[in-house]
């Protein structure tokens, strides 16, 4: 019969059991009350608990006085006391009445209270316990996230080490310092030169990318002329454009970005060297400068109003399909394999350069239009003496 | 634990109906408050919580002339929604006895046992061990659960109390059989039969008098 025997000491006591005292839970409301009554019927009224002390009267002036207990769940909690003559017996029984009913009420509403209380405190119990979770959770992941990003950037550089002798080594044999080549062999050696330049870059953007994201790479903040990046990296990419009769067209305003001169350069080395690899032959990629936002409205993030630079960059390739839009800045993401093989990359560009963008408090996003080409801006923070002389130009 | 005056020689027993949102906890008690003349106890109270609401009310003091000893009785209903925990349990604190009220609708055996489970997470909580009587309430329903197949709760050989709680049926018999079994658990720690020569018979004969019940209700467990 019984699940569970009991027998065991007392346990938590009865929260609900809260002792009926009329002067606590309605002595407020009680001068009212009496004086209401003390006026229909011309008598004087009080109200007396149990202990015969006074709680409240008016005009009581007892020669005949008529009482009546009050009386909640059993027990007398109080004495009403009417001065009138005897003949009105009954309305010290009914004023107790309607004191009852008083009490009834407030001792309901003192008890939905404790029982709120008690469960606003279980539910501030539960989400605190759940926060300390959460808390630790993150924590965790960051750790590892962190130990992640350190093995990366420990590999890479311990990779980077005997590469360096493989490069080395094919260039003594290539300018012919262990002896002349026959062409095959000058071939075979070319090609391993290649492919190892090919490896470091690899390795070099994964060490990037990982001290990136371990944040060991704290931006080295000066004034940054973007029209001499801008015209230095266009340079660099002007043979391999020609080729394809690609015209590298700047439209550069002579503003000076606030950041680190070598993360810069890297993000917009990254963006025209996509947008050459991408853009079809015979057509343009413009590279611009100009200023805007810091942070576009409607990036989720809360309202920035602080101005700041625009570097875009923009081909007419073959773009980007919409569902890929949100991964490409993802670490290793490819629009696709048949793409990788045609184009070539690591698939950490872009995922560098948001990186190294967001680390200087700006965004990095993409406009694009599959068959029609893609338009990437990064943002930085302007040198305000450049926007000052801008404003007060005419 | 019961409150027990011993100056005073009162004692005060709480009883919770527990069980599923909708099983007929309220009606159980509304069955019992009407049950009792005004005179032998309390305003029903009720406290609302969003949703759903606690009832209670006392069964005011019975009073044992042989024993010189006073008995309350308090009864509680717990809310049965899923989102008022913290409410069953701030009921559930200092109960004496529990009826389990589950629901006969085969429809609803799931949600008897997450019930159930609820209770049992919670008295585990509270560090309570108190005595609890299963009643299979709305009897009446056409594919009501076979009582001789039905869930017992954890304990092959508990006895099953049937109820139609709307029309009173088998209310009493609930409430005697968990007044008893209550009875057991603290005699078993208070001594209440030796210290105040009250065996359990004659305190549910006189409860049974007080509430105008019928002697018949009361079955033993």
């Amino acid at each position: 019969m019984t699940s569970r025997p009991s027998g065991g000491p007392a346990h938590a006591a009865d929260p609900l059991d809260q002792p009926i005292e009329l002067a606590a839970l309605v002595g407020a409301d009680l001068p009212e009350l009496l004086a209401s009554f003390a006026a229909a019927h011309d008598c004087g009224l009080a109200v007396l608990d149990p202990r015969g002390a006074m709680i409240a009267a008016v005009g009581a002036d007892a020669d005949a006085a008529l009482t009546a207990p009050i009386v909640v769940a059993g027990d007398p909690i109080g004495t009403v006391v009417v001065d009138a003559d005897p003949s009105r017996g009954g309305l010290a029984r009914h004023v107790a009445h309607v004191i009852e009913l008083l009490v009834h009420h407030a001792q309901a509403r003192q008890l939905t209270g404790v029982v709120h209380q008690a469960a606003v405190a279980h539910s501030v119990g539960e989400l605190t316990a759940k926060n300390k979770s959460l808390e630790a959770a993150v924590a965790r992941l960051r750790e590892a996230d962190r130990a992640k990003s350190n093995f990366l950037a420990t590999m890479s550089h311990e990779l980077r080490t005997p590469l360096t002798s493989v490069i080395g080594y094919s260039e003594m044999l290539l300018e012919g310092l262990a002896g002349p080549l026959t062409p095959d062999q000058r071939d075979y050696v070319s090609t391993i030169l290649g492919k190892a330049d090919q490896l470091l870059q690899l390795i070099t953007s994964v060490l990037d990318m990982s001290r990136a994201e371990a944040a060991t790479t704290a931006p080295d903040v000066a004034p940054v002329a973007l029209a001499e990046l801008c015209a230095s990296v266009c340079a660099s990419f002007a043979p391999q454009a020609d080729k394809r009769g690609v015209a590298l067209v700047q439209d550069i305003e002579p503003l000076r970005a606030l950041g680190d001169r070598r993360q810069i350069r890297q993000v917009i080395w990254n963006l025209v060297s996509n947008a050459v690899k991408f853009a079809a032959d015979g057509t343009e990629v413009v590279i611009a400068v100009h200023p805007g936002p810091l942070v576009p409205v409607g990036s989720g993030t809360r309202p920035d109003l602080r101005l700041g630079v625009h570097v875009e960059v923009r081909d007419r390739g073959i773009g980007i399909p919409r569902e890929q839009l949100a991964h490409i800045f993802e670490p290793f993401f490819q629009v696709d394999s048949s793409s990788t093989r045609q184009y070539g990359g690591t698939g950490l560009g872009l995922a560098l350069a948001k990186a190294y963008v967001e680390a200087h408090g700006g965004r990095l996003w993409v406009d694009s239009t599959p068959g029609q080409g893609s338009t990437f801006v990064a943002s930085f923070p302007v040198d305000g003496d450049d926007l000052a002389q801008r404003r007060s130009a005419p | 634990m019961a409150q027990v005056d011993f100056h005073e020689r009162q004692l005060t027993l709480k009883l919770v109906y527990f069980g599923p949102p909708l099983s007929g906890k309220t009606s159980n008690l509304r069955a019992l408050h009407a049950r009792v003349d005004a005179a032998g106890r309390g305003r029903l109270m009720t406290l609302d919580t969003r949703d759903d609401r606690t009832l209670f009310f006392d069964l005011l003091p019975i009073f044992f002339r042989t024993s010189a000893l006073s008995f309350r009785i308090k009864v509680y209903t717990v809310p049965g929604q899923p989102m008022h925990e913290a409410t069953r349990r701030i009921v559930l604190q200092g109960a004496d006895g529990v009826v389990f009220v589950a629901d006969s609708s085969p429809t609803q055996a799931a949600a008897n046992l997450e019930a159930w489970d609820g209770l049992a997470r919670a008295l585990t909580d509270l560090d309570m061990t108190v005595p609890i009587v299963v009643q299979y309430n709305k009897r009446d329903l056409v594919d009501a659960v076979d009582l001789a197949g039905a869930e017992r709760f954890d304990d092959p050989a508990r006895r099953l109390y049937p109820a139609h709680a709307v029309t009173g049926d088998g209310v009493l018999t609930t409430f005697f059989g968990a007044l008893a079994a209550t009875w057991d658990a603290l005699d078993a720690s208070l001594r209440l039969s030796q210290r105040f020569g009250l065996p359990r018979d004659a305190f549910l004969a006189a409860v049974c008098a007080h509430v105008g019940g019928d002697e018949r209700d009361i079955v033993p467990p």
